[in-house]
């Protein structure tokens, strides 16, 4: 028979038993229409995730701050990062190697610190003297996790820095009218680090301000940074009472004299003027970062590689002739120190370099030291190298003063830094997909590293993760409900057609024909629900767009926005999309079905032998 | 060609769980070109079974069914399907219409079977019902028929290709007095105008006085 007759026959026999052909019509359009609505709005859901939220933490579902920082926590079980009173376990480049190799991580960068002491800005607020106390470099691809502009190093150009709001501090002198300070210890509980801190940091005459600052403002500025130079004359002496420790303001003479010493001092092995002047660059800052628990600023570590050469290669030119013998080095004159392997920092400059700050003490001074007459000098630029000590080879302890092996000379190839092992305390990986974030942290912990999200970041990566899941089970489920409903609906069809197949027969339908005729019927009931379930589905998703997108916003306002800065409230506009991926993939799936199941009870059918046409009733 | 049906020791079993049942034994019997014949027996004597073989829907176990000089149980079903197209026209005791087709649509069901477009296939119906005086009926479904009329647009269908042989089966059974008559009459028309032959079954002991051929069935032998 012809197969538009074919179709005919089973159009007729349609508009004469809708009631029947419901039972198959109904189910495939609310299969259609479902996965339309659900398919749609999880895409659009995912999509306006990442529209809301910065750009940069767009890529934050993808990026993972690791850090060795012990983790203390807080009254409130609160997960904050504390900075910890000593050395931690540091990160080198073979973690940086085991970590790449995790499934899923398209890179991941140390962090490793820029050791220079001095690091200032004077272009940023007006009067004020910014020091950038903690600078580290980032390699291109993980610049992502702090800012979304260019932040590639070309020689010449102003170099892209991410600073960190922490810095914008104002530090000054409070003496209160007084030239002597006197802070008592004793009482105080040891290994409490926060109480001390909050304590001293009232008493002393150091205090700090922090300043009001336009984030908008400030990217896109280029400003001056000087590297280097030698430290700032302390313009106060300490004393360690028995109780606790004295603070005396210095007369302008004394200073003054302290300068010339130091001049004196120095110009024996190193030119002064070229020793105490430092590098400066120019640089535009491409990003804001704003966090509790990061006080980094970050820079490109190309840069670093250049600017560390530099740094070391000026010391060296700005050497005299005069021989330096090993036991002064690394206690009169101290810098950086080289092993072979590790390039630290050693000691602490110069006596009294006591800086007390947002959550910073370095050094401590134990009490054997001589305070008058040991002069100590920190030289900008100065590698000492050194041996390292025996058995020491995977041990990448932090140490408080530098290397402890024995002292060589001063090391004089300035590419030491590029050459040494760099450690960090954090590494920063990058996802190759935010679907993968839960996967991934899961390696990492699997591997020894242990991390977990701050809940805004769990519950961002989860919802994104879901939604992947829920299209999957829709699909799936899209697939397996379909098949079985074309199925049983058409074997009931063949059932109770058994004397009307018999009678086709026996007038000369041939097997084939039957099960044209049933395959088509089936083709064309399935066709009906789907086109009825694709117009459905497309104003269903139109219907829900403000529902879904009122849900979005209060979701995004109670779990995200914490973490993330959220620039611009998502319009109903997205929630308005159609998945058409998704809607030609349930097409072809629902047309493959309905061809390929239909098989099964139209065979069946086309078994009917002729003889049901005569078979006594 | 002398006989347009002819059947040599016809034998159908069927398996009934353990047992066997002898549907049809043996049965050799013949029918002249152009001429009619009545099998009569009462349920169970096979009469069915007979037809059904006779009328290709099934194949004998055993024995030869030739009609129009062809050994029909050798055909394979493809063929088998066209036989019945081209040479049979089947009339049911509950006329067996389409309810969701016109009579026109009805009668032309065979022809496009056939592989015929619908415009000639129409044409032939239209023309057939005309024969059957079901001209009123062309375009009506069969909801709206009586017995009596379905019976008729059946028997159009019957004839849509021409065929050799009638085979009815208790074509009158469902049918009045009036209609029944009508209905026979109808197959003297055709048998004589059209050299149509016509087997029919039936349980009516009456109907043998109508034909000259009649066979007797009685539990599946030839009494």
């Amino acid at each position: 028979m012809k197969f538009s007759y074919i179709n005919k026959i089973n159009y007729k026999k349609l508009k004469k038993y809708k009631g029947k052909s419901m039972f198959l019509i109904i189910p495939i359009t609310f299969l259609m229409s479902l996965g339309i609505v659900i398919s749609s709005q999880a895409t659009n859901i995912m999509e306006a995730s990442e529209q809301t939220i910065f750009g940069t933490a767009a890529e934050s579902g993808r990026l993972i701050e690791l850090s060795s920082r012990q983790v203390t926590g807080g009254g409130g079980g609160d997960q904050r990062v504390r900075m910890m009173f000593g050395g931690d376990t540091e990160y080198n480049d073979g973690d940086l190697e085991t970590i790449e190799s995790i499934d899923n991580i398209e890179a991941a960068s140390l962090t490793a610190a820029v050791p220079i002491n001095q690091i200032a800005t004077d272009d940023l607020f007006n009067d004020v003297s910014l020091q950038i106390s903690n600078l580290r470099s980032i390699g291109q691809e993980l610049s992502a996790q702090y800012t979304d502009q260019n932040f590639s190093y070309q020689a010449g150009e102003p170099i892209p820095i991410i600073l960190n709001a922490n810095t914008f501090v104002r530090n000054y002198e409070d003496w209160g009218g007084q030239d002597e300070i006197s802070i008592e210890m004793g009482s105080r509980q040891r290994g409490d680090p926060s109480i001390d801190r909050q304590d001293m940091e009232n008493q002393t005459p150091f205090k700090f301000k922090a300043l009001s600052y336009d984030k908008d403002n400030l990217i896109g500025k280029e400003i001056t940074i000087s590297f280097g130079g030698l430290d700032l004359i302390q313009t106060y002496e300490q004393e360690f009472t028995g109780s606790g420790i004295l603070f005396r303001k210095l007369t302008d003479e004394q200073i003054q004299e302290e300068e010339n010493q130091r001049q004196e001092d120095i110009s024996t092995n190193w030119d002064y003027d070229k020793i105490s002047q430092p590098i400066t660059r120019t640089f535009r800052v491409v990003g804001v970062l704003e966090s509790e628990s990061n006080y980094a600023s970050y820079v490109p570590a190309d840069f670093v590689n250049d600017l560390m050469e530099e740094y070391v290669k000026n010391q060296l030119d700005a050497r005299t002739e005069t021989e330096i013998a090993a036991v002064d080095l690394n206690s009169v004159w101290y810098g950086l120190t080289y092993d072979g392997l590790e390039l630290q920092t050693s000691g602490f400059g110069g006596l009294g370099s006591f800086r007390v700050g947002p959550g910073m003490i370095r050094g401590m001074v134990n009490n054997e030291q001589e305070q008058e007459d040991q002069k100590s000098y920190n030289i900008p630029g100065l590698v000492i190298n050194t041996e390292r000590e025996e058995g020491d080879t995977d041990a990448f302890q932090q140490r408080m003063f530098g290397s402890t092996g024995e002292v060589i000379g001063i090391y004089d190839d300035p590419a030491v830094y590029e050459q040494a092992v760099h450690s960090s305390d954090t590494i920063v990986i990058k996802i190759n997909d935010a679907v993968n974030r839960l996967q991934v942290v899961e390696d990492l912990n699997d591997a020894g590293y242990a991390y977990q999200d701050l809940n805004d970041q769990e519950v961002f990566a989860e919802l994104q993760n879901t939604l992947k899941n829920v299209t999957t089970i829709v699909t799936i489920s899209f697939i397996i409900l379909s098949a079985i409903i074309i199925i049983l609906t058409m074997g009931k069809f063949v059932s109770e057609s058994t004397k009307e197949i018999g009678v086709f027969r026996a007038i000369g339908a041939k097997k084939g024909d039957i099960k044209q005729l049933f395959m088509s019927q089936a083709i064309m009931y399935t066709l009906i629900g789907y086109i009825i379930g694709a117009l459905i589905g497309i104003v269903l998703v139109f219907i829900l767009a403000k529902p879904v997108q009122l849900w979005f916003d209060a979701f995004i306002e109670n779990t995200v926005e914490e973490t993330f800065a959220v620039v611009q409230q998502t319009s109903a506009g997205i929630f308005t999309h159609i998945d058409w991926q998704m809607f030609g993939i349930y097409t072809a799936l629902l047309l493959a079905i309905a061809v390929v199941v239909s098989i099964i009870p139209a065979t069946r059918a086309s078994r009917v032998s002729p003889v049901q046409a005569i078979k006594n009733e | 060609m002398v006989n347009i049906i002819e059947t040599k020791n016809l034998i159908k079993k069927y398996q009934d769980g353990d047992s066997t049942v002898m549907a049809l034994d043996n049965i050799s019997m013949s029918l002249p070109v152009n001429e009619s014949m009545v099998i009569i027996g009462t349920s169970g004597s096979g009469k069915t079974t007979l037809l059904q073989l006779l009328g290709g829907l099934d194949y004998p176990s055993s024995g030869e069914v030739v009609i129009n000089n062809q050994i029909i149980n050798k055909l394979n079903d493809n063929d088998l399907s066209n036989f019945r197209n081209k040479t049979i026209g089947f009339v049911f005791q509950f006329f067996h219409l389409q309810d969701y087709l016109t009579a026109k649509e009805n009668v032309a069901l065979p022809l496009l079977l056939n592989g015929q477009n619908q415009e000639s296939a129409f044409q032939r119906a239209e023309e057939l019902l005309k024969q059957v005086h079901m001209e009123h009926r062309i375009n009506h479904t069969p909801t709206k028929m009586s017995g009596g009329e379905m019976q008729r647009v059946a028997i159009a269908r019957a004839l849509a290709n021409d065929p050799k042989i009638i085979m009815a089966d208790e074509p009158t059974g469902n049918l009045d007095r009036a209609n029944a008559e009508n209905v026979l009459d109808i197959f003297d028309e055709i048998s004589k105008r059209n050299g149509v032959s016509v087997l029919m079954i039936t349980h009516d002991e009456a109907m043998a006085d109508r034909y000259e051929h009649v066979l007797h069935l009685d539990k599946g032998k030839l009494k």
